[in-house]
């Protein structure tokens, strides 16, 4: 065909009126599902939750950091708002620990005993993959982050809530007359 | 080479010539600068440079909160200690800088060190020590300290000793113990240690719980209701300054109306001002309209309450209302809800809702309904804090329209913990470096500490055996709470932000009042001198808790009972210092640093008069009494002040020595028992035409009251005789010599600022001593003026025997009696009017009369003394147009007064009268 019989000015309307409905579609898919998290991000990501760990802390949360990890598969913006999507991978320790019995437990409160204790529990403990967000605010240019707490509890074995979930359960049964 | 080597040589000479530059300077002129900070004022030695006052550090110490230690060169709220201080003042000379609180430097204008004293910047240096110029005025500068500030709430404090942990409430659970040691561990390292790392918000829990326990924090008003009974000042400052402008207000006849009045600058004040700032800005915008107030306005108008009460009421609408907003934006500072929000963020989704539900819209109402409910009913209890109930409950009853909520229960302590810990990471984030960091430092620590509470009381529920232990909790919590609330008026003082405005607000103010453009070199006096030794004594500090639960023990005659009785009264954290009750033996050298704390908190020219000091104990109240050299205390009393201060006050009396005074020693019973000791100035008299009460004699009868003047004469006026008379005085350090009437050489002492006799004299009943006290003097000049008139009227009265003196209500026309005087008459006679005046029927002046201009024609001269027309002839007329009344005045004496009939004077007796 010859390209100067294509551009006739029908052809020329079909082929923007294409190139709209895919730019719409691209927008909308971007806004639904999503883009891909840019480098800064990625990098102000790893900078805030590295941040929270220390050299010379507890051995059983470097073992947990060590097993733990999160991949950030896409981000929605609003405004400066940052919605990231994440999959974290981590033991699931609460959940181990969970299913002992309390005869099981360490039986003083040496915290070696106790992080012994725990770092067989992690090697014992399955790993859990869950869809968690991590949120980010773009202020003077800088990210902010913030993790949910579904996030952060991932990525520390699920042991927040496994801790309040054990308060809450000694309490009610101490309001019931189960303890005394 | 060599001339590289030369030049460095000049420059290594050189250098430190440089270097040592303005603070080597030594010829400098010190000036008068007279300050007040409401405790009288101060000729404060200063140097005065580019517009700038210098001030010595420690004369800070006078005017603000702050003391300054000359060892460390910082600046302490009185009573702190640099470790424990939330805000601390470091000044670094050499570098002509100071830190403030650790966190940031900042140039000073400039210092100096002049003979071991460091001279700063006064309008720089305030607002960095909490205060300010409120204004320059007659030649002084005034000074305003603000209210508690951060820099008081957060004193020694440590969120981890306020805050839930709840690993730590279930740490001590016997019961638990077993299944609370893991949790516990993993919470405290996990929690405690990494998230609080972490910018994290705890999200776990329901949207509704979350709204419920945020509307439950925003609405509960108790707390705030207790802080500000406690300081009540701003309302009380609101009510008296809204009372002295009742006059204008009750012009404008409406409540509303004051609105419009904000911005007149005779009712327009600080205090006043944000409450009508306020009312203004939702009237501008409409969310208020004039009737919202009617019923405020009518009960005030129909004198159901007065205005007062009106003004009272409107400003805890205000003041509710502010809280309202305070916890409003307790949740924004915590939870950002001013950014967008997620859906999937619960916490933040559940503060944004109700910070939203108790939107700006919410005030305008709470002003409408509470001025409009409070005034229909009749309010029964006026004080401050009934009111502040009352109005409250309304404001209960609109909010709940907004948002009901419910109570605490168990099941929402995961939600309340998960709220602490969301704060106080918040908390930690937070510095003082700015205004709104400032704001969000206190806001996310009173959410933290409101959930903190919360939580308390559920475990306090839950655990009925421990309920103790969780009530003091929370007990120690509220005042945290409270002093929050009221920080909140100071935040800006706290922050770095306005340290440079306010310099240069009090720079301003300073040249505006053109105080520096007559300035008095400084010169030491003696009244200067003890002012001076009053600043020596005020920087002595504290004991420490330690110090002062020896100190209490320091006397031997105490009774075991009695010993026992001060050591239950100590703190807890002092008698667990100590590790038990310490026998008396172990006071011995405490008791030594007791008599030395008397000795310091007294200017050491004056300690030689002390020989003993000692502190005892009776009945909750000490003692120190001492005497030496001639200067015996007496009088030593100390004062229960409202339940947390004590104030002792030790009067001095001198005789032979130059000594007299008072001394005030207050003795803090806050926490602990610390004692700042602060002496009263010592009073130099002034005898400058100042009144003067003199208790003589055996009677009443021969009392007086003087005026003394600076000559060495007195004046008295005796109130048996009812007769003045001459007297002399003569005054020598403290020591009185007066002479009056048959009172010769009568020897008086000063004690503070009165005076007593040195020996007794015969008195009605026994004898005592003679006393001269001051007096206002109100009584000595009615009757010197009584005198001065009576003296006049004889005078008078020798030229117009039958004048009488003219009162308020006889200057009108109606008010005077009508009637024949002997002296005087009047004549008109067709139309040519004239006065006759006489002062007896053997001498008269005829004049003329001008009806246009009401006086008098012709100069009357009476015996060549009295000029009549300097006053007035007046004569109103009636509608007619015609005079009926002529009225003739010297000075404030009615001399004539003539009542015309048939719009004619003298037709009551052939065209002529007398009168007056």
């Amino acid at each position: 065909m010859n390209i100067k019989n294509f551009f006739t000015k029908r052809n020329i309307f079909i082929l923007i009126g294409v190139f709209a409905v895919i730019i719409i579609a691209i927008i909308v898919l971007v806004s639904v599902f999503g883009g891909k998290p840019s480098k800064d991000l990625i990098a102000a990501v790893d900078t805030a939750w590295t941040a929270g760990q220390t050299e010379d802390q507890p051995a059983f949360l470097s073992k947990l950091d060590e097993l733990s990890s999160y991949k950030l598969n896409s981000v929605k913006r609003e405004d400066d708002t940052y919605i990231i999507s994440a999959t974290v991978t981590a033991p699931n320790l609460g959940g181990q620990l969970s299913e002992l019995d309390s005869s099981e437990l360490p039986q003083n409160n040496n915290a070696e005993d106790i992080n012994d204790f725990l770092c067989k529990q992690i090697e014992k403990s399955e790993t859990k993959e869950i869809k968690a967000l991590i949120y980010a605010y773009k202020i003077n240019g800088e990210y902010h982050i913030t993790f949910s707490d579904e996030f952060a509890d991932a990525m520390s074995g699920n042991l927040y809530e496994y801790s309040q979930k054990t308060y809450l359960e000694i309490l009610q049964k101490y309001e019931e007359g189960e303890l005394k | 080479m060599r001339r590289l080597l030369a030049i460095l040589l000049c420059v290594a000479i050189l250098l430190p010539c440089v270097c040592v530059g303005v603070n080597a300077k030594e010829d400098y002129t010190f000036y008068k600068i007279n300050i007040d900070a409401g405790s009288g004022t101060i000729g404060e030695k200063a140097i005065v440079q580019d517009g700038e006052i210098y001030i010595s550090a420690d004369s800070f110490t006078n005017y603000t909160r702050f003391s300054f230690d000359e060892k460390t060169k910082t600046f302490l709220i009185r009573g702190q200690e640099l470790k424990k201080a939330f805000k601390s003042v470091v000044i670094d000379i050499a570098k002509k800088k100071m830190l403030v609180s650790g966190k940031k430097f900042f140039e000073l204008s400039d210092c100096f060190e002049i003979e071991g004293k460091i001279y700063l910047p006064l309008c720089q240096m305030l607002p960095v020590l909490n205060a300010d110029i409120y204004e320059v005025k007659d030649n002084t500068i005034y000074i305003s300290n603000n209210k508690l500030s951060l820099a008081e709430v957060l004193y020694d404090f440590d969120i981890s000793d306020y805050y839930f942990n709840i690993s730590t409430e279930f740490y001590d659970m016997d019961w638990a113990a077993l299944l609370t040691i893991v949790p516990n561990y993993v919470w405290d390292t996990v929690v405690n240690v990494r998230f609080d790392r972490l910018d994290i918000l705890y999200n776990s829990g329901e949207y509704n719980d979350y709204k419920d326990a945020f509307s439950d924090f925003l609405s509960d008003d108790n707390l705030y209701l207790k802080a500000m009974a406690e300081d009540a000042s701003a309302i009380d400052s609101a009510v008296e300054f809204f009372n002295k402008a009742n006059s204008t207000a009750k012009d404008m006849k409406s409540v509303y109306g004051w609105v419009e009045a904000a911005g007149k600058s005779e009712i327009s004040s600080e205090t006043g001002g944000v409450l009508l700032d306020s009312l203004k800005a939702y009237y501008d915008s409409g969310e208020l309209k004039t009737d919202d107030l009617k019923g405020l306005n009518d009960a005030w108008t129909g004198e159901k309450i007065s205005f007062g009460d009106c003004i009272e009421i409107l400003t805890y609408a205000y003041t509710y209302a502010t809280q309202v907003e305070d916890n409003r934006q307790m949740l924004n500072a915590v939870y950002n809800v001013d950014s967008k929000v997620s859906n999937k963020e619960t916490a933040r989704k559940a503060a944004k809702q109700v910070y939203d539900l108790y939107g700006d819209n919410i005030v305008p109402a709470l002003y409408k309904e509470i001025a409009t409910t409070v005034a229909s009913d009749t309010l029964k209890d006026l004080s401050p804090i009934g009111v502040y109930t009352a109005t409250a409950k309304v404001a209960g009853v609109v909010l709940e329209t907004f948002m009901p909520f419910k109570p605490g229960e168990i099941a929402k302590l995961p939600v309340y913990s998960n709220v602490v810990l969301s704060a106080a990471s918040k908390y930690r984030s937070y510095d003082t470096t700015t205004d709104e960091s400032t704001e969000k430092l206190r806001l996310s620590l009173l959410l933290c500490m409101i959930a903190s509470k919360k939580c308390f009381e559920v475990m306090g529920d839950v655990f009925d055996e421990d309920a103790s232990y969780y009530n003091n909790k929370s007990e120690k919590i509220e005042q945290l709470i409270m002093g929050l609330y009221i920080a909140e008026e100071n935040t800006e003082f706290d922050s770095f932000e306005h340290f440079e405005k306010y310099k240069k607000v009090n720079l301003k103010k300073i040249a505006a009042s053109k105080l520096l453009n007559h300035l008095e070199e400084y010169q030491l006096t003696e009244a200067e001198a003890l002012k001076i030794a009053k600043k020596l004594i005020s920087r002595y500090e504290t004991y420490d808790n330690m110090g002062v639960a020896c100190d209490l023990k320091v006397d031997d005659n105490l009774s075991s009972a009695e010993s026992e009785a001060i050591w239950e009264m100590l703190p807890d954290d002092i008698q667990g210092a100590y590790g038990g009750y310490p026998e008396k033996s172990m006071c011995c050298k405490t008791y030594e640093e007791a008599k030395k704390h008397v000795y310091d908190c007294i200017d050491s020219s004056l300690a030689t008069y002390i020989s003993e000091a000692h502190v005892s104990y009776n009945d909750e109240l000490f003692f120190f009494m001492g005497n030496k050299g001639g200067v015996t205390y007496q009088n030593v009393y100390l004062k229960e002040y409202n339940n947390e201060r004590i104030i002792a006050s030790a009067e001095l009396y001198g005789s032979g020595d130059n000594y007299c005074g008072t001394y005030k020693f207050i003795i803090e019973k806050k926490g602990a028992y610390k004692i700042f000791g602060i002496a009263e100035e010592l009073r130099p008299v002034n005898f400058n035409n100042t009144y003067w009460n003199l208790t003589f004699g055996q009677t009443m009868g021969t009392q007086y009251v003087a005026r003394f003047h600076s000559d060495g004469t007195i004046l008295a006026f005796c109130s048996g005789s009812g007769q003045f008379s001459n007297g002399k005085y003569k005054y020598t350090n403290g020591e009185l010599i007066v002479t009056l009437e048959s009172y010769k050489n009568i020897v008086f002492n000063q004690i503070a600022e009165e005076f007593q006799s040195i020996q007794k004299y015969k008195m009605q009943v026994g004898e005592n001593y003679y006393t001269i006290t001051q007096t206002e003097g109100s009584y000595f000049l009615q009757q010197y003026e009584k005198a001065q008139q009576e003296e006049k009227l004889k005078s008078v009265k020798k030229v117009f025997p039958g004048c009488y003196k003219s009162s308020e209500k006889h200057k009108t026309n109606s008010g005077i009696k009508t009637g024949r005087y002997e002296g005087f008459w009047v004549g008109v006679d067709n139309g040519y009017s004239y006065i006759t005046l006489r002062a007896d029927r053997t001498f008269s002046i005829q004049t003329n009369v001008d009806h246009t201009n009401h006086k008098i024609i012709s100069p009357v001269s009476f015996e060549g003394e009295y000029v009549l027309y300097k006053r007035t002839v007046t004569y109103p007329n009636d509608s007619t147009g015609y005079s009926r009344a002529l009225i003739l005045y010297f000075e404030d004496y009615v001399l004539a007064w003539y009542e015309a009939e048939d719009n004619y004077f003298g037709d009551q007796s052939s065209g002529y009268d007398y009168i007056g």
